[in-house]
């Protein structure tokens, strides 16, 4: 009903028009299959006059005492559970009917309450009171008595989860457990579908959480040093408000940091500059990424007013930084013009100094006749970009995962899967995010999501289903937009559809620009993107709701290759992140860290990722005749498309002569790419990375 | 100048090797295992009469479509049979017009990646211009002698020059502010010196520094200006006075509305067209 009073959504369209399949509305979905066994079940649970009474079908007389044993079990956890049975399909009027068995399989739908997702423990009544007695037949063996810190002593059932992501799916442990207990139905007839899709964002070598804890401590980590810069005594002005402005602080990294203690042989050493330098015979090292933190200092008139002499204001302010944390706290540093790489407990992060007002400076313009005028330049906005709004973000999207805890795995997942349908370049981290945070504020019609499975499927929903070219995705933060502001937004939009990205995301702090996509997807990968997504989303489906299992999920997860004109393949000796990659390998290189913590004397390699910077070539180098799409997460294959309009004869301009040679075609001097020195020298700028060339050249003429 | 440069692109076509009118072609690969190879095109460096540019006339030559991992040694390297070179420039795009060129610190200014370029090679001596286009190739930028590095070496050796000294880097802050206080300290004195002096007309400059507070000289700030005046006047004039004023009231209301129904009209098109549920 507020849904249909609310003026800022479409009501009808989203009450009346947007389906809700079980697999998407649902968070957890349980199959029963082969329905046989529920004659058993019928037999167990006594159940002789119901099903005297529904004339033999066992399915319907057993699923009623089913649906209460599982509410009763699932208790405070539960929110909803609902059933679906297959269709009975006509029979012809001289045959039988079909038997029941034959009828395909039963599904319940479990909608789970957030709330209930952490606590491991049931609590039963007192031991000498005479429910205790229900209780334990209920439960069976895994009911114990238990002594409680008030002195108490109940029954208790504890279910053994570590983390996370073991405890979303204790409701999987409590419905097989009942079902073999009072049921007679064996585990492998339950078909549970709650966490089949949390291996694609394991970490490396990890079966038993989903990198929450991981995140977790490297937050820790961040609000120590924090703590650290506050009591920082000795900088000439102190520090005012220190903001992360990284995915890993905003719990949607895809894959957690992990405290690093490189091997110091695996390195060669610097000990001038106190880092360890890569070595050309050994495999790339372990790529760390330092989390970016914005620092700002308190407010002082004393700072220039030219920008040359802010950045070195800046400067003298990082080393100074460096210093103190290092006398002060001994932490390893190393400073740089622009920022003060810090290594605390094995984390490294990046502090950025910040003058708030140096992007008003940087849009300052004199005019001829003296007259300063304020314009943006492309400096400024990047600078307000990532001194003030990405922070903002970060912040906002933390206090988001605080409320919603499941905010983290759905991001995490979309974005592993649009970079493994190697699009994750075209998009912005921040654009991702914001659209799986979309599906946290305005759920309509479905109900928050509790798993990241589900989340991840409204997710492919929505990229599929959304008109992106006539309207904005307004994702309101906090809430801070009001309805009037939404509709005022909604009208505006159209006005200025010609100026605004091809992808609009508005937030309360952007309500103009959508900044986080100005660079963002062309249309063409935009509609790559929607078309991917429309056809993994039934796909993906149709592998869940199957009864007798769901095949390979990581079908969805690969990406087609056969529209790429060139493919480049990589060798995994100089992929540092290959273990990440969608198909797990077998074996891969040694990357020089220790198990233990070691010495943290050296600074680590940081950011050194080959195959991005053979993409960073590449993309300079021949960024107006083809396109590049890669994995970054332990890609192996390098996509290359080639552009149509570049392959067009030109002719001759000085400025234009990248790649390029000239021909004589048909008396005159045209510019044509030189394609075969391109694809030697793909092979000759990644030499070492890349392993093979492979070129499509049917699919193109010259 | 017109006959030889006709002979020579006789010449180039006769090879088999196209070059644009005015340019000469030569191959140039990374090394003996490559079979294709990219062209630099070659000319002498000419400005328009009258204009000025940072290299000198005659002796220097300008190279279009320079590989990626050619760097400026390898190019000097490879150009030094043609005569002593005295220095070599790469850029990104061919300079369009002069500018100083102030040498930039690498701590403040660090290089971007590179693509293919253009470079200026200025030779010591005038013949080794024309010994340059004269040139057959294929020219070798990796060999025996002087191995270039590309790939994972390239990335590492990158890698290494990028962990800087801070020493450095605080000294040259430092001489870099002092220079700057020193300037502003110049700036401040001559402006207190010029305080209330008239120029050679008569005109005495309103600084900061006087005795009348003065507006700072910013866009907003005249913007305001000009706003507070208009309302001043706004609120002097009669706007139902005339005969001719209720006439364009009334047209312009009249106009306005007719405006905002075309937009209503063209918005409840668009509605129309992506409306979802037709249920005929």
């Amino acid at each position: 009903m507020v849904l249909l009073d609310s003026k800022a959504d479409d009501g009808f369209q989203l009450l009346l028009m947007t389906p809700k399949p079980m697999i998407r509305a649902f968070d957890h979905i349980l199959h029963l299959c082969p329905l046989s066994r529920l004659q058993a079940a019928c037999h167990r649970l006594k159940l002789w006059p119901e099903l005297q009474d529904h004339g033999g079908d066992y399915v319907s007389a057993a699923l009623g005492p089913l649906t209460t044993l599982l509410e009763q079990g699932l208790g405070s956890r539960l929110h909803l559970l609902a059933h679906s049975r297959p269709p009975v399909s006509e029979w012809d009027i001289s045959q039988d009917p079909p038997k029941h068995r034959d009828s395909g399989a039963l599904t319940l739908g479990l909608l789970l309450r957030p709330e209930g997702l952490t606590s491991v423990l049931e609590l039963g009544p007192e031991a000498d009171q005479p429910e205790a007695a229900d209780f334990r037949q209920f439960w069976g063996s895994r009911s114990e008595l238990r002594r409680f810190q008030d002195g108490a002593i109940r029954e208790a059932v504890v279910w053994e989860a570590g983390s996370m992501s073991q405890k979303r799916l204790i409701p999987h442990q409590v419905v097989t457990h009942l079902l073999a207990l009072h049921a007679d139905i064996p585990e492998t007839c339950v078909h549970y579908m709650g966490g089949l899709l949390d291996a694609l964002i394991q970490g490396l070598k990890e079966t038993s959480s989903t990198g929450e804890e991981a995140l977790a401590a490297a937050v820790r980590c961040y609000d120590e040093l924090s703590r650290l810069l506050w009591g920082l005594d000795g900088l000439p002005l102190t520090v005012s408000a220190v903001q992360g402005a990284h995915p890993v602080l905003r719990y949607t990294e895809v894959f957690p940091p992990t405290p690093v203690w490189p091997a110091y042989s695996f390195h060669k050493h610097f000990p001038e500059r106190a880092s360890l330098l890569p070595r050309p015979d050994k495999p790339c090292p372990a790529y760390v990424e330092p989390m970016t933190v914005v620092c700002h200092l308190e407010g002082s008139g004393q700072w220039p007013q030219d920008a040359e002499a802010i950045r070195r204001v800046r400067a003298a302010f990082q080393l100074r930084l460096a210093e103190l944390l290092t006398q002060q706290h001994g932490l390893q540093c190393r400073a740089t013009a622009t920022h003060t790489d810090v290594l605390k407990d094995g984390f490294v992060f990046r502090i950025r100094v910040a003058y708030q007002r140096e992007p008003q400076i940087l849009k300052e313009m004199r005019s001829p006749e003296g007259m300063i005028s304020l314009r943006d330049t492309p400096a400024s906005l990047r600078l307000e970009k990532d001194t003030k709004q990405l922070p903002l973000l970060t912040s906002a999207l933390h206090g988001l995962q605080q409320q919603h805890p499941a905010f983290s795995g759905v991001a995490r997942l979309a974005k592993r899967w649009v970079r493994a349908q190697l699009l994750g370049e075209g998009f912005t981290d921040e654009s991702l995010d914001l659209v799986a945070a979309a599906l946290f504020l305005h759920p309509e019609p479905f109900t928050l999501p509790s798993s990241p499975q589900v989340g991840f499927l409204r997710f492919l929903f929505l990229v599929s289903t959304f008109d992106w070219k006539n309207n904005p995705l307004i994702v309101n933060l906090n809430n801070e937009l009001t309805v009037e502001e939404q509709v005022e937004i909604r009208s505006g939009f159209l006005a200025t559809r010609k100026q605004l990205p091809v992808m609009v995301i508005i937030t309360p702090q952007d309500r103009k620009n959508s900044i986080w996509t100005q660079d963002g997807p062309s249309p063409q990968i935009l509609q790559q993107l929607v078309v991917l997504a429309a056809e993994a989303l039934p796909i993906l489906e149709k592998q869940l709701m199957d009864p007798r299992g769901p095949g390979d999920v990581r079908t969805v997860f690969r990406p087609p290759l056969d529209m790429y004109d060139v493919l480049i393949r990589l060798s995994p000796r100089h992929i540092p992140r290959h273990r990440q990659a969608v198909d797990s390998p077998a074996a891969s290189f040694c990357r020089g860290l220790l198990r233990e913590p070691g010495p943290s004397s050296l600074m680590p390699v940081l950011g050194y990722d080959p195959p991005q910077l053979y993409l960073a070539q590449l993309r300079e180098a021949y960024g107006d005749l083809a396109l590049f799409f890669y994995d970054q997460h332990g890609g192996e294959v390098i996509g290359v498309l080639w552009k149509p309009t570049s392959f067009q004869p030109q002719s001759f301009k000085a400025s234009n002569t990248k790649g390029r040679m000239v021909v004589s075609q048909g008396g005159e001097m045209v510019m044509v790419p030189n394609v075969e020195a391109i694809l030697e020298d793909f092979a000759i700028l990644g030499e070492g990375l890349v392993r093979a060339v492979e070129a499509r050249s049917e699919r193109w003429t010259v | 100048m017109v006959a030889r440069r006709r002979k020579r692109a006789a010449r180039d076509a006769e090879e088999g090797i196209p070059s644009p009118p005015g340019y000469s072609a030569v191959p140039i690969k990374f090394s003996e295992e490559q079979k294709a190879s990219h062209y630099l095109y070659m000319r002498e460096h000419r400005v328009r009469d009258g204009a000025k540019s940072s290299w000198p006339q005659k002796r220097t030559l300008f190279v279009l479509n320079v590989p990626p991992y050619c760097t400026e040694e390898c190019l000097a390297r490879l150009l030094s049979p043609c005569g002593p070179v005295q220095s070599v420039e790469l850029q990104g795009k061919p300079e369009l017009t002069e500018s100083p060129k102030e040498p930039k610190s690498k701590f403040f200014h660090p290089k971007p990646v590179a693509g293919f370029q253009v470079a200026y090679v200025v030779f010591q001596k005038p013949k080794g211009v024309p010994a340059a286009l004269a040139l057959k190739g294929p020219l070798l930028v990796s060999t025996e002698s002087h191995p270039v590095k590309s790939g994972v070496h390239k990335w590492i050796s990158d890698y290494t020059d990028s962990v800087l000294d801070p020493e450095a880097l605080r000294v040259e802050v430092d001489t870099f502010m002092e220079a700057y206080d020193r300037k502003m300290a110049e700036e401040e004195a001559k402006a207190k010196e010029e305080e209330g002096v008239p120029d050679e007309e008569g005109w005495v400059k309103v600084t900061r520094r006087g005795r009348r507070p003065v507006l700072p000289r910013t866009e907003a700030a005249s913007l305001r200006v000009l706003e507070r005046e208009k309302r001043k006047r706004a609120r002097k004039e009669l706007l139902n006075f005339y005969a001719w004023q209720h006439r364009e009231t009334k047209m312009e209301h009249l106009a306005q509305l007719r405006k905002k129904f075309e937009e209503d009209k063209q918005r409840i098109e668009l509605m129309r067209a992506q409306r979802k549920f037709r249920p005929y």
